[in-house]
């Protein structure tokens, strides 16, 4: 078992503040991929660091039956295609970026670059191991997936911790559901055989074949000829022709006069026929063809049928538009459908759009499937205040399925050439990542510029696991110059990090925790706003025991202890042991609990001398005791028809902790704590273990939930707390002279008002002057998908008082407007502003989206988006995905009504 | 059997009627013509011999039947219609009005399907109608089994 | 006005089985809370159950709120997403699949990165148990009108 998450104070990973890292894209673009499929599947670019944990039972019962579709990013698929590695066909792809780029002189250069930052989304890319079950839809990224046998403690598990995670390059697409690296080099296991296994038996009790026509003649068991609207069905292929010839011995079926096949939906149509039923090969002329998967249609001078669901168009057209509308089409040489794979290839690729030429290319493949292949896209270019027009030509190298790496040659105006690197590897125990970007010569600068990443994670079995996590950056302003995304410009400190943890059960729930790190930061100052580097600690060792009901007698025994050795340049450096042994004695029963609480906390300093302390080895030991109590009461109630049960938890905290003078102690690593309703039921108001508040306090808290009496789910939560301090608390973090007034008196809601309105607001009070000290407070209103408008509120007293607003709108089937306003009230400034409006014909969309972004005290950039999206092929230019699921909460990308990926136009 | 030719020709019927004169023989009543493999069911039959004693018959009968073995096959081609014109001489039989031959598993329906046993090649035929007729009537029906798989090369499709 | 206290949950079943990711705490806080206010007795063995709560993943996570003027971050919003679904003895999802997802704020400053991890820890804790709580609750409102109790027959 793993040591309570919560009772060890470290858990094993810093999180470096302005910690953001969200999907690295190089020109905010979507995924470079090359022709292996490389999931990258993320929610949101704006999940920061997520630490995901898939219940190995699910792992190990391969046949789970329902998927757990838990409620899917309700983003529609979107294509995306790839384009042959560049290296190989430089001057030809060269030249078509530039006819690209000079074709698309109309489409304005939009998309500003967005730094790989790390990229610890949700479904961060996922390899997947062999003993993995692969998820049968690969759009099931909602949850983590780490290789089953890395029963990592929680803590050390697979997600990143801070700054490290290894950031994606190139533009690769966050959306889910993206094929996955395999480990060990095999296909896909189980699709494969099952095909296979279909294939057998299809041809051993092959389907009887039927023919009807006006007239028939024939050979008994040779041939048989059908003239006269003839038609044939055998199985799922269904033939019709003005003249059919069909062979029984060698099952070759031959046609002649307006053939028409039609299989599975996908209606081919030509002049003449060979078709082999067994073999499923044969050639159709001068087809017109629609496919349904595809939902794609176009003309051909010859279609090939490769066996079950190939087909090979060439001289062919190719669009997803509706009939009679060629908004866009591509003329191809060759194109390879591959109607399993869903994955279309295109050979000599010439795209346009309202008639006018967008793209030359040798070579390309793209995915029609309702899941998005990713892939290598084309070359993608943008523009940035602090980077001007640049141009990103991304390579892509599948090394092995559990392995590869993507280059990015990133060329930008203002500043040059930026190379930026990526390598995965994902082994059966451990995975890894390593980021390098490199600028050899900024043209602003003149000097060379850098950033690399390095995050591995190793379960070394029984019990111990492992974690290294570097980051490192060659100057300060490097993400400001070259991140145009929050999580990348607000980074500040850049945690380097080397963790090593043990972890077994102690009996039934018991859990026992070793866990030793190496951490420190690269701290990126903002001149205009420095800060105070944070201690580095080399190392400390923490560990963590805690048995429930020892030896039955209902008593629970929890040992936490730590020795760590801070160090910093300036402050006092020294070591400091503390041992923190605690019993309580759980009473429980239905409807209410007791549970005294008495600890000893006791801490050992050892000071490097110089250190300004009068004693070299302070110590300090105190009692902390508490007493928690609570109740609960229920009602049925019905409110608007809808029967619900109301509870209503009273609940009493009380805790004494002497005083002890600890002005004389260094303070490594505690802070003031936010008043929220988890610290006021905790006995210390101050975070780490340098500062124990003394106190003697009684804490009241009332909560009441709405909870649906059919599915027990709570609607709406209402809760007020008060703390009532019997004395004057003395220990204080801030300089002696300001008083240590903090908020004693909080109420907060959330849940739905409406089936429609939720919210989440709460108001923390300084009983004594009746102020408020902190407001927070977010509505959102949700009428139906693709349409939300949320509003914030947030004043917290001398710290940040913004207001914030964002709204994603769909006002008919074709038009879309995004906007967000996040006005800070006290600097006067807008943090963050967007506007974009989205058009959706029914076979592509245009997108546009600008945002302005604060960087630094006076800094701030502007980034323009502008994405093309042609349904079911490939998306041009800078995706502002990402950005709108990180600055739009709620945001739904809602394809074109007409897109009809999933069903057809 | 191609052999069926020269075998002699058996009837058997409730009644029958012979005019010497044109060698003519009509038979009533579940008649039945055997030769060699051939085996032909009908209500009524009249059958005329040529010159070199070849016969020729014409059955009626609600579904006439015929029934031959293959040629080297141990199989029998059927065929059911109103009304069924056997020629000895080419070992031929055609099939009038709800014809219906069948191979095995294989089928074909049409309003006339013509059987050669000799090179076993068939013709069906629908009423002739326009080619307005609904996909039912007047069209002709084949159902073909998928063979056995023999283990032939793959059959490049020519 | 209609209070009274909770009476023992009787959830629908006699004997629960609780698979979660291996190791992760929301385990521990669900066994106590079924030991402790329901009359559920928790078995090990998957076959034995009459019903079984499967938590599929927990994920959490950490997301930029609010930032300073200065474009340093000032509020981080910590994200807490379970799911979940209950199965009975023949497999039978009696909750379907569905996620309980929490938020919770945190005040940030750079100089105390080190400090904020202690508090990070506490408010995941904080929502931790509170989805233990919710999920329990849920188990107690589940219709048991077709459970079929027997243990599953086939393995």
């Amino acid at each position: 078992d793993l040591p309570p998450l919560s009772s060890k104070p470290e858990q094993g990973r810093a999180t470096p503040s302005g910690e953001g890292d969200d999907k690295p894209v190089v020109i905010d673009t979507e995924r470079i991929r090359g022709h292996h499929e490389y999931e990258s599947g993320t929610r949101s670019e704006s999940e920061l660091r997520s630490r995901s944990t898939i219940s190995t039972d699910q792992i190990k019962k391969p046949n789970q039956k329902a998927d757990p579709a838990a409620k899917d990013t309700p983003s529609a698929p979107q294509q995306n295609y790839t384009l042959s590695p560049a290296i190989k066909t430089d001057s030809r792809t060269g030249t078509s970026a530039q006819e690209s780029e000079k074709a698309e002189s109309m489409v304005l250069p939009g998309g500003v670059e967005r730094l790989p930052g790390p990229a610890a989304e949700e479904g961060e890319p996922r390899l997947r191991t062999r003993t993995q079950s692969a998820p049968r839809t690969l759009s099931a990224q909602k949850r983590g997936e780490k290789p089953a046998k890395t029963p990592a403690p929680a803590e050390a598990d697979q997600d990143r911790p801070g700054f490290a995670e290894g950031e994606r390059i190139g533009g690769h697409r966050e959306e889910a559901g993206d094929e996955k690296l395999r480990l060990a080099g095999e296909t896909e296991p189980e699709a494969i055989e099952q095909k296979l296994a279909e294939a057998e038996a299809e041809t051993d009790k092959q389907s009887p074949v039927f023919v009807v026509a006006d007239r028939l003649q024939g050979h008994v068991e040779e041939e048989i000829e059908a003239i006269g609207k003839a038609e044939l069905s055998a199985g799922p292929q269904f033939i019709s022709a003005e003249r059919m010839k069909y062979n029984q011995g060698t099952n070759d079926a031959e046609a002649q006069g307006n053939v028409r096949v039609e299989k599975e939906g996908d209606i081919l149509e030509g002049s003449d026929l060979k078709f082999n039923l067994l073999s499923k090969t044969g050639q159709l002329s001068e087809p017109s063809y629609r496919l349904k998967d595809a939902s794609s249609r176009g003309y051909a001078g010859m279609l090939l049928f490769e066996g079950e669901n190939q087909y090979r168009l060439q001289k062919a057209s190719y669009t997803t538009c509706p009939v009679g509308d060629d908004s866009w089409v591509l003329q191809v040489a060759d194109l390879k459908l591959d109607n399993d794979k869903k994955v279309g290839t295109a050979k000599n690729v010439k795209l346009t759009f309202k008639d006018v030429p967008i793209l030359y290319t040798p070579w390309m493949n793209f995915s029609y499937s309702g899941e998005r292949k990713s892939g290598l896209l084309a070359p993608t270019y943008g523009t940035g205040s602090r980077t001007g027009l640049e141009l990103a030509v991304p390579f892509y190298w599948n090394i092995a399925p559990n392995y590869d790496a993507t280059f990015s040659a990133r060329l930008m105006s203002k500043r040059g050439l930026a190379i930026n690197n990526e390598f995965r590897f994902l082994g059966q125990n451990s995975s890894s990542n390593l980021l390098a970007d490199i600028v050899p010569r900024d043209l602003d600068t003149q000097t060379t510029r850098w950033r690399t990443s390095f995050w591995h994670n190793h379960y070394l079995g029984a019990g111990f696991s492992a974690r290294l996590d570097y980051n490192r950056v060659s100057d300060a302003t490097y993400f400001r110059d070259f991140g145009n995304n929050l999580n990348l410009t607000s980074r500040t400190n850049l945690l380097q990090q080397g963790l090593l943890s043990y972890n077994r059960g102690l009996g039934d729930d018991g859990t026992f925790n070793v866990t030793s790190l190496v951490q420190s930061f690269q701290t990126i100052q903002d001149p205009l706003a420095a800060i105070v580097v944070p201690y580095k600690r080399l190392p400390q060792v923490g560990l963590n025991a805690n048995k429930p009901d020892v030896f039955g007698t209902g008593v629970d025994v929890n040992l936490s202890g730590s020795w760590t050795n801070f160090s910093h340049p300036t402050l006092v450096n020294g070591s400091r042991t503390v041992l923190f042994p605690s019993m309580s004695y759980p009473l429980r029963n239905s409807f209410g609990f007791i549970t005294p609480k008495v600890g000893m906390h006791y801490t050992r300093y050892s000071l490097g001398e110089g250190a300004g302390v009068s004693e070299e080895n302070p110590t300090r030991t105190l009692p902390i005791f508490s007493l928690d109590s609570g109740l609960a009461f229920d009602r049925k109630m019905s409110l608007g028809g809808e029967s619900f049960t109301q509870t209503l938890e009273p609940r009493v905290f009380y805790v004494y902790v002497p005083f002890r003078a600890q002005d004389q102690l260094p303070n490594f690593d505690s802070a003031k704590t936010d008043f929220s309703f988890a610290q006021m039921l905790a006995e210390n108001r101050f975070s780490g273990s340098d500062r124990i508040n003394d106190a003697n306090q009684v804490t009241f808290a009332l909560t009441t939930r709405l909870l649906e009496s059919s599915t027990g789910r709570e609607r709406l939560r209402l809760a007020v707390g008060h703390q009532l301090s019997f004395i004057d608390r003395r220990i204080t973090l801030e300089t002696p002279q300001t008083i240590d007034r903090r908020p004693d008196f909080i109420a907060a809601v959330s849940g739905f008002l409406t089936p429609t309105i939720s919210t989440d607001t709460s108001f923390q009070f300084d009983q004594t002057r009746l102020l408020a000290d902190v407001v927070r407070s977010g509505v959102s209103y949700r009428p139906e998908p693709g349409r939300v408008l949320n509003f914030g509120y947030r004043f917290t007293r001398d710290v940040l008082h913004q207001v914030d607003a964002s709204s994603q709108w769909r006002w008919s089937e074709r038009w879309q407007t995004v906007a967000r306003l996040n006005y800070s009230l006290q600097d006067k400034r807008i943090l963050e502003g967007l506007a974009g409006v989205e058009y959706n014909a029914c076979c592509w969309s245009l997108r546009f989206v600008l945002q302005h972004l604060t960087l630094a005290t006076q800094k701030s950039t502007t980034a323009a988006f502008l994405q093309l999206e042609l349904n079911g092929l490939m998306q041009i230019g800078s995706n502002p995905l990402t950005v709108l699921q990180r600055s739009i909460p709620g945001y739904i990308r809602t394809g074109s009504q007409g897109s009809g990926l999933i069903e057809g136009p | 059997e191609r052999a069926d030719s020269e075998k002699p020709v058996h009837l058997e019927a409730d009644r029958a009627t012979v005019q010497d004169a044109n060698k003519l023989a009509t038979f009533i009543g579940n008649v039945v013509l055997t030769q060699g493999t051939l085996i032909i069911r009908a209500d009524k039959m009249t059958v005329k011999e040529d010159a070199n004693g070849f016969q020729y018959a014409t059955a009626f009968g609600n579904l006439a039947s015929f029934r031959q073995k293959r040629d080297g096959k141990d199989e029998y081609v059927e065929g059911w219609s109103e009304r069924m014109e056997y020629d000895g001489k080419a070992d031929k039989v055609q099939l009038f009005k709800k014809a219906r031959l069948r191979r095995g598993k294989d089928e074909v329906h049409g309003d006339y399907i013509s059987y050669d046993a000799v090179n076993e090649f068939f013709q069906v035929n629908g009423e002739g109608g326009t080619s307005t007729q609904t996909h039912s009537e007047g069209r002709v029906r084949a159902v073909i089994q998928p063979k056995k798989k023999e283990p032939k090369p793959e059959a490049d499709n020519s | 006005c209609g209070f009274q206290l909770r009476g023992t949950a009787a959830l629908p079943f006699d004997t629960l089985y609780i698979s979660f990711p291996q190791g992760h705490p929301i385990g521990t806080d669900l066994r106590r809370l079924v030991r402790a206010s329901t009359s559920t007795r928790l078995v090990d063995n998957r076959k034995k159950a009459e019903a079984i709560l499967e938590i599929l993943s927990v994920t959490n996570d950490r997301q930029i709120m609010s930032v300073s003027g200065g474009g340093r971050v000032l509020e981080f919003e910590l994200r807490y997403r379970v799911s979940f679904r209950l199965l009975d003895a023949k497999g039978e999802e009696l909750i379907p699949t569905n996620e309980l997802a929490l938020r919770r704020i945190m005040p940030f400053t750079n100089q105390q990165v080190v400090a904020k991890e202690g508090e990070e820890a506490m408010l995941v804790r904080e929502m931790q148990s509170d989805s233990a709580d919710q999920i329990v609750r849920r188990l107690g409102a589940v219709k048991v009108a077709e459970l079929n109790k027997s243990p599953q027959v086939n393995p």
